[in-house]
């Protein structure tokens, strides 16, 4: 069953064009990379689903519901959640009120905070493991914790859908094995997620499916080991342009 | 994970700190509520006590805006309209003061409301400047409005606060400056309380986030537009209130006045010095401040004594930026 | 009667221009917004018109003793903004509110808060041309401006420290960058801004009246110009001051002079209502 479909999305700045023509869906359940080199639109696909940003074309549906042009907060109510590249946690509040302003917030308000949403807070932050820090500010945590906290806050949400923006970008090995077991701990909660990776050291080992960009534009997708032998992706990522006239114009709207 | 079933406790403020936080509020209420008693018969200090109070009220109502981080240089516009809307129907309507204060507090919200829509997109520096605007716009109306206003002559023998009946008992606060006193006191008290409720219901920790990363607060639901626009009225709405308790009060007023730069530096003056992301911190940079202004500075230096609102404030933006309450005390 | 209404408008413009230059310049350089600068404006005003008053001095030697004053003042003031956190426009709004209410009550308690003006008489008489009903204080104010500008212009884009600080106003980051001292910009900044300031002031003192509680009326006028031209868009603030003069003008001719105290602010509201953040912003991405 789809839960998201992208039809024809596509989106413009001034003369520039971030996104063309993108068309997928993805189904209920489903873990799916979003990968691609630099510059190739992947921030700006989430941005667009989640309603930072207003496509300049084309359809977002979540649940046969057209959700383009959407404020966020009104998208965040429908289900879908997101984290952030770069910290954007609230820095001055305790890891417990980052999570409990999103689970009073997510589906719609409510003015009293109850023992429930406080305990549920504190299952919240068992879940990713930082039992501990409850009451640290938000702003005084590692990077690692940062990033768990901020799906901690997503999740809190009680989101279908939930996107990922590089969540174990400049992670260790080990940290980044620690993302994988979190991931699968959410998909196994039953939530449908989009991960945006730009080096593939978490989507291929944990997405039934990858979607690759490059310049705006979809060159592949399917499951991982086909979409990463595909030459054209290959060619996006090593930035190697020699195969055909059809590519050599490319480079320069990269960055 | 065993650490993982822990209970944990929901704040880290040490047991003795709050206690004495406590217990300080407690002491300082209680002087409050005894002062006219203690001060006997002495009138003056009675009102300059009054007025500190008005004054704190508005800094708490400032402050109901700037805990969202917005900083307002213009609230003598609601402070000014609301001493108008109340003075005006009082007089020309002839309706009760019982009903114009609250009416008053209505239409500083509506202005408030106003003031949000236009200033919607703006955000820190730029809606200060545009506050610091907006404030012209009811001055120069409330001026030019003369046959029903007196233009800038202003309003003389306003009627006094309301009396209070209770069966056969009467409080006149028109006439004994210790009732005006309470009268003041327990709409300061109120304020607080009213403060003090939001800021512990989720719309404090939306207020708070808002305020720290707005692209994340909208992302997890929070209505960052309507809180703003709720935050601004709402602070109006009590802003109007004590220009409406500030007219009855000394029943007369003039738009160089009440709409003047005093009302508008004031309160946030007093909120940032006691601490602008604080519930008590406005309110007890008032109790200090305004004292002190009137007690000492005031017959030190009768023409310049305003100086300490600014050195105050200059002294707190350069040392302690998160304001006095906020540095020695707990924030909210 | 046209032409003398767009003289004077002109003539007032240019005044107001004079007002603006060394806020907006301040505020482009350094991201300081200084809410004390119609005050230091006034107290220029007031040095002049001490040294005209008690003095006997020629009001054109007052220039040059206000301009330093001005200059040394706000020389110290940066001292004090240079030490401002982030967010800085906030933080510096707030700041220069507070040394605004300082420097108001000083000048309150040094010369109380009665209406002073330099009087200058042949200021006011005609300059002579029939058809053109011109006062010399109006060429004076209209010369001025016009050659503040000029020189302003000259320095900015034919001497090194004029194009370094260009740099700092387009981009303070790439400025430094660059190896611009972003710092001594600001000083340099501060320090142009105290020129303009003292040369507005003492003609604040014979144009309009002095009095401790005039300042804001100045700070709002540089603000809406400063935001008015845009950042750094030093030429085009003379054009929104003639506009804004004669905006004002209109309004009095046709509303009444009542109401043209609330152009500069209505202008203010409008272009950060229609373009938040200034005129300048690109609200792109």
């Amino acid at each position: 069953m789809s839960l998201l479909t992208l039809h024809a999305v596509s989106k413009t700045f001034g003369d520039f064009t971030a996104l063309k023509d993108i068309n997928f869906v993805l189904d209920e359940g489903e873990v799916v990379g979003l990968v691609g080199p630099n510059g190739a639109g992947k921030s700006t696909l989430l941005n667009v689903i989640s309603g930072r940003l207003k496509p300049s074309y084309g359809e977002v549906r979540f649940d046969n519901v057209l959700i383009n042009g959407l404020k966020p907060q009104r998208i965040c109510r429908l289900g879908i959640s997101r984290t952030f590249q770069s910290s954007r946690l609230f820095a001055g509040m305790s890891a417990s009120d980052n999570i409990l302003a999103a689970r009073l917030f997510g589906k719609g308000c409510r003015p009293r905070i109850t023992g429930q949403d406080r305990d549920a807070a504190r299952r919240a932050l068992a879940f990713v493991g930082m039992t501990h820090k409850a009451d640290t500010p938000a702003g005084d945590l590692t990077l690692s914790e940062q990033r768990r906290l901020d799906l901690a806050r997503a999740l809190a949400t009680r989101p279908r859908l939930l996107l990922l923006d590089e969540i174990a970008a400049g992670f260790s090995p080990v940290l980044v094995k620690q993302a994988v077991s979190l991931v699968k701990k959410v998909r196994a909660r039953g939530v449908t997620i989009l991960i945006i990776d730009h080096f593939l050291n978490l989507s291929v080992r944990v997405s039934d499916r990858l979607l690759a960009l490059d310049h705006g534009e979809k060159v592949a997708a399917g499951p991982p080991a086909e979409v990463l032998r595909n030459p054209d992706v290959m060619r996006a990522y090593l930035g190697l342009r020699h195969e055909g006239p059809g590519h050599t114009s490319r480079g320069k709207h990269a960055g | 994970m065993t650490a993982a079933e822990r209970p944990v406790p929901y704040s880290t403020a040490p047991r003795e700190r709050r206690t004495a936080a406590r217990g300080g509020m407690l002491l300082t209420f209680v002087a409050l509520a005894a002062l006219p008693v203690v001060s006997g018969q002495n009138g003056y200090v009675l009102q300059v006590y009054t007025q500190t109070l008005l004054l704190a009220s508005l800094a708490l109502a400032w402050n109901v805006l700037g805990i969202s981080g917005a900083v307002s240089l213009g609230h003598a516009a609601f402070f000014g309209t609301g001493a108008y809307v109340s003075a005006l129907l009082s007089t020309i309507q002839d309706l009760s003061v019982w009903i114009t204060i609250p009416l008053a507090g209505v239409f500083a919200a509506a202005l408030g409301m106003l003031a949000g829509l236009i200033c919607m997109r703006l955000r820190g520096a730029y809606f200060a400047l545009a506050t610091l605007a907006f404030v012209e716009i009811p001055r120069v109306i409330t001026t030019n409005w003369d046959n029903v206003t007196q233009g800038s002559l202003g309003l003389v023998g306003l009627p006094g606060l309301p009396v209070l009946h209770w069966g056969d008992w009467r409080l006149d606060m028109a006439a004994s400056s210790t009732a005006a006193y309470y009268f003041v006191f327990a709409y300061a008290v109120m304020v607080l309380c009213i403060v003090g409720i939001i800021q512990r219901s989720s719309f404090g920790l939306a207020f708070q986030a808002l305020r720290e990363e707005e692209t994340a607060a909208l992302s997890i639901g929070i209505p960052v537009s309507a809180l703003r626009l709720l935050a601004l009225s709402a602070s109006a709405f009590f802003a109007g209130i004590c220009g409406a308790c500030y007219a009855h009060l000394v029943r007369y007023i003039e738009p160089g006045l009440v709409y003047g730069l005093y009302f508008s530096a004031i309160p946030m003056v007093l909120a940032i010095c006691g601490g602008r992301f604080t519930i008590l911190g406005p309110a007890l940079a008032a109790l200090v401040i305004y004292p002190l202004d009137q007690f000492v500075f005031h017959p030190l230096l009768p023409a310049g004594h305003e100086f300490l609102y600014g050195l105050a404030l200059v002294l707190t933006v350069l040392f302690f930026p998160k304001g006095f309450w906020g540095y020695f005390g707990r924030t909210s | 009667m046209l032409s003398a209404v767009v003289v004077s408008a002109l003539a007032t413009g240019s005044f107001y221009t004079l007002v603006a230059l060394g806020f907006a310049l301040i505020y482009g350089v350094t991201r300081n917004f200084n809410l004390a600068h119609g005050e230091l404006l006034v107290l220029a005003g007031y040095t002049a018109y001490w040294l005209w008053k008690t003095w006997a001095l020629p009001f054109v030697f007052t220039f040059p003793v206000a301009i330093v004053a001005s200059m040394a003042v706000c020389l110290a003031l940066q001292r004090l903004f240079a030490r401002l956190s982030e967010p800085l426009e906030l933080n510096s709004i707030v700041f220069s509110f507070g040394i605004a209410i300082l420097i108001q009550n000083a000048m309150r308690l040094c010369f109380s808060g009665n209406y002073r003006l330099i009087r200058i008489p042949t200021l006011n008489h005609g300059a002579g041309f029939n058809a053109l009903p011109v006062s010399y204080g109006q060429l004076t104010l209209l010369g001025l401006s016009l050659g503040a500008i000029a020189l302003l212009y000259l320095f900015m884009y034919h001497t090194y420290p004029g194009k370094a600080l260009r740099a700092t106003i387009q981009n303070r980051e790439a400025a430094a960058l660059a190896g611009i001292n972003v710092a001594a910009m600001g000083i340099l900044a501060f320090a142009i801004g105290g020129f303009f300031i003292g040369l507005a002031g003492p003609l604040f003192g014979c144009i309009h009246y002095l009095y401790p509680a005039t300042g804001p009326e100045a700070t709002l006028l540089a603000v809406t110009l400063t935001i008015f031209a845009g950042v750094g868009r030093l030429g085009g603030i003379i054009l929104a001051g003639w506009l804004l003069a004669l905006a004002e003008s209109i309004t009095v001719l046709y509303i009444g002079s009542s109401w043209r105290e609330m152009i500069p602010a209505a202008l203010l509201l409008g272009l950060l209502a229609l373009k938040p953040r200034g005129i300048f912003s690109d609200d792109g991405r």
